[in-house]
């Protein structure tokens, strides 16, 4: 069987997804190929050369958390498996998954299974688990140390972790490394007075590691997370683990028994005083965790070999996958607008003029030549939305039209669009 | 008869006997499963059975196979079916020819509404049908609105010459069920003394405290009839964890929202312990509406979520798997039902602690490894002393439990038709 992985380039440096890669290597019989891309760059020519690729050559596409670009591949009839991460797709709305739902799932969040597994005909869930053996176990919970990664300032920084775990603290630390290594991270002054160090980035993970060794209360640097390896981590050491409530931190950690959970913009004090207990459920989590997440790696093979020998039938053409692709790394709007219009075409037909991918973005643009809004409904409403706010501010315009009819109305503003 | 079992000499003919539930319609739920009980017993008691199911009765293995389709759906309201349009045709079409048969009823004999008429007309076809008579009997063994209804007119329809014996057993779920009054159960008491003014149509409650009800409402004998189950012990695993079981698909009535309270208690009270709760989750159409409760449940490392549908057979394992069994069950709805899983678990020799007050209170207060629990403090402690107890004492103790209830379910059961069962 002849398998192509597909993903970030990213994660070529994180090795984050590596472990995947490495289930899709132990199956038997398999040739596995992998791709990375970039298409976060400045240009769209990565994603642009993934969709020409003749996939026919393939078994299966995995795609690995870049969902979209399952469309290609399925849309040359080729068997498609897609991984995806509830922090980058939860928030995506039905007709993107019913856009997408043609190829097979596998979940690694229970709230993205829940909600959206009913769509695909192959879906499975799984949790990962690290090996807690790879872990030192906290023992000392003389004191209690809290360690936070500020990934994110913007989501959890140390104020947050400060009200959480107000005065229970014997030392506070924070990690110095956000996302963005441009962004400047501030310590509030008035930390000084208490035991407060910092850390900024390591070129070495050991040395991350060891860090974190020295601590019992963990926070969680973001507010929802795809898996959360800091997460998980943090629950093999048998820490006391603090985490927005939010998927996956849901998924991981049940408040009051292996962890606790805050509600985003709410940060009352959180009663630490079981934090050792609490530690002690968490690395039993981990260790019960990790025996399901061996079996459940048997089981992902299984799936890859089922779902690999299903034809695949897409009610979209090549052109329209490509598009669909494009969109999504450079206007996510208009490709929800062309999800919307994909899902209106039936299955038998296949008439590429007739195709969404006609209906609403005129060829010259699919051709990536230009970009006029007012072809397609979405930038007409942008059009009409900017006239009516422009005329809102007509002094005394808005005592005025409570005696235009509403019809009338529209139908101006409609006209003035339309010459605009 | 035969001495052991009741069986007829060969050659007898044996009194025939049909047990009948129009709800039993799904491949969930313990309406099949209730009737190869109550099949199993009666025929051990001389009987001729014959179960008669729902049309849309979709099981077909082993014992269910032989179970005879012969009722309409009267509750799409309550719990909708979705079924192929060709299958619906033919039931349609069927359910027309016999909604015909009733024009030739007299008019003040005709059914109250439209759902009640097309059950009547389904009982008219099976007694037709199967040529039913004063000699033969029939069993309900968990009486629904329209259903019993539909019998009870029937019945006043060909007068007692012409009618069954006829026992009806109310367990609290689906007697009210309609739309069409707002006092169900005395449209069922007027209809049982228009059918039956001889009061020779016998009844019973699954439950004590409900049976006491009926008697008042009915103003007639209510018996207590359980599940007659013999006592079939599986033995208890000696390794840990020690598996505490909460049997039945998720429901917010069956306490599915206390569960996780119970286990995060739990671990707060006795840290030490090693016990896992094993969960039923909701049903798929209702997870969506409580992902974040069901995630919980997810990460708890002391839970085991598991499907809301189980087959008889994973039911099977599960009992096997657990040493303790718990329902915290809502009183607002339990306070005049029992439980099926209960009797199961109890007759595979398996400690119970379940919320206090519902339909069976009287009956735990009787058995000695069940406890009525007011409080998640309470279903905790019980739960701990059974952990302390050694495996061979838990299994010694409620194995004698399962020995009183079968005793208890065989008392009660004996009640009925009992010019056969002895």
């Amino acid at each position: 069987m002849k398998i192509l992985y597909v993903d970030h380039e990213f994660h070529k440096k994180t090795e984050s997804s590596n472990f995947f890669v490495e289930i899709l290597q132990g199956i038997d019989h398999v040739e596995l190929e992998t791709y990375y891309l970039d298409p976060d760059g400045e240009t769209l020519d990565p994603v642009d050369e993934y969709s020409s690729m003749d996939f026919s050559m393939y078994d299966l596409v995995v795609v690995w958390q870049l969902e979209i670009l399952s469309l290609p591949p399925l849309a040359q009839g080729v068997a498609t498996l897609i991984v995806p991460m509830f922090d980058g797709c939860s928030q995506q709305p039905d007709e993107y998954w019913k856009m997408i739902s043609y190829a097979s799932i596998v979940n690694f969040s229970y709230n993205l299974h829940a909600n959206r597994a009913n769509l695909f005909r192959y879906s499975k869930l799984v949790q990962f688990f690290p090996n807690p053996d790879e872990y030192t176990q906290v023992s000392d919970w003389s004191d209690l140390r809290v360690f936070l990664w500020v990934r994110r300032p913007n989501e959890v920084n140390p104020e947050h972790v400060f009200r959480l775990s107000r005065h229970g603290f014997g030392r506070l630390h924070f990690h110095l490394s956000p996302d963005n290594p441009h962004e400047k991270i501030e310590i509030p002054e008035w930390m000084s007075a208490y035991n407060v160090t910092t850390s900024s980035w390591f070129s070495d993970k050991s040395e991350l590691k060891a860090l974190m060794d020295e601590f019992n209360v963990f926070i969680c640097p973001r507010l929802t997370e795809g898996i959360g390896m800091f997460l998980v981590e943090s629950l093999a050491r048998g820490g006391c683990v603090i985490a927005n409530s939010a998927p996956t931190h849901n998924e991981y950690i049940a408040a009051g028994i292996n962890g606790h959970l805050f509600d985003f913009g709410s940060y009352s004090p959180l009663d630490l005083s079981r934090a050792e207990e609490i530690g002690k459920f968490a690395r039993l989590g981990v260790e019960r965790g990790y025996d399901r997440w061996q079996a459940q790696k048997l089981e992902i093979a299984d799936f890859v070999k089922l779902i690999a020998i299903q034809s695949v039938k897409v009610p979209y053409s090549s052109q329209d996958a490509a598009a669909a692709a494009r969109y999504y790394f450079s206007n996510m709007e208009k490709c929800r607008e062309f999800a919307r219009h994909m899902n209106h075409i039936e299955l038998e037909d296949e008439c590429s003029e007739n195709s969404p991918a006609s209906i609403c973005i005129p060829s010259e643009m699919l051709a990536g030549k230009g970009d006029n809004e007012l072809t397609n409904p979405m930038g007409r409403d942008v059009a009409v939305e900017s006239l009516r706010m422009g005329i809102n501010k007509i002094p005394g315009w808005n005592r005025v039209k409570k005696f235009v009819p509403l019809n009338i109305k529209n139908n101006v503003v409609n006209f003035l669009a339309s010459k605009q | 008869m035969d001495d052991e079992l009741g069986k007829c000499d060969e050659g007898e003919l044996r009194p025939r006997l049909f047990i009948a539930d129009p709800l039993c319609a799904f491949d969930f739920g313990h309406n099949a499963q209730s009737l190869v009980y109550f099949g199993d017993y009666f025929f051990d008691r001389g009987f001729d059975v014959k179960c008669l199911v729902s049309k849309f009765f979709p099981l077909q293995t082993g014992r269910y196979k032989e179970f005879k389709k012969s009722f309409h759906y009267y509750y799409h309201e309550y719990i909708p079916i979705k079924v192929g349009e060709e299958e619906n045709q033919l039931v349609r079409e069927g359910h027309e020819e016999s909604i015909k048969r009733l024009s030739k009823v007299p008019k003040d004999k005709r059914p109250f509404d439209a759902l009640e008429a097309v059950a009547t007309a389904d009982w008219l076809e099976i007694i037709q049908t199967e040529e039913l008579t004063s000699k033969d009997y029939i069993f309900y063994p968990s009486i629904d609105y329209n259903g019993w209804c539909g019998l009870l007119r029937a019945a006043f329809i060909l007068g007692p010459e012409k009618t069954p014996k006829i026992h009806g057993r109310f367990i609290g779920v689906m007697e009210n069920a309609t739309r069409s009054t707002d006092r169900p159960l005395r449209v069922i008491r007027s209809l049982l003394n228009l059918a039956d003014p001889e009061k020779k149509i016998s009844l019973s409650a699954e439950a004590p405290v409900y049976s006491s009800l009926l008697e008042k409402t009915f103003d007639r004998d209510v018996s207590v009839s359980l599940y007659p189950m013999k006592a079939s012990v599986v033995p208890i695993k000696e390794e840990e964890p020690f598996l505490v079981y909460s049997a039945g698909a998720g429901r917010e009535d069956k306490g599915f929202l206390s569960l996780l309270n119970i286990a995060g208690t739990y671990c707060k009270n006795y840290p030490d312990d090693n016990v896992v709760f094993r969960v039923q989750n909701v049903r798929e159409k209702d997870e969506k509406q409580l992902t974040h409760y069901v995630s919980q449940i997810y990460a708890a490392p002391n839970m085991e979520l598991i499907e809301a549908i189980q087959s008889d057979e994973g039911m099977a394992d599960n009992y096997a798997d657990c040493h303790f069994l718990i329902m915290p069950y809502d009183f607002e709805t339990y306070r005049l039902r029992g439980s099926a899983v209960f009797m199961e678990g109890l007759t595979k020799g398996r400690p119970f602690a379940i919320s206090a007050y519902t339909g069976f209170h009287p009956i735990v207060e009787e058995l000695d490894t069940c406890y009525n629990c007011t409080s998640i403090d309470q279903f905790c402690d019980v739960i701990h002393k059974y952990y302390k107890t050694s495996v061979v004492e838990i299994s010694k103790k409620a194995a004698s439990t399962a020995q009183e209830y079968e005793k208890l379910s065989y008392s009660g059961m004996a009640m009925i038709f009992p010019e056969i069962v002895q």
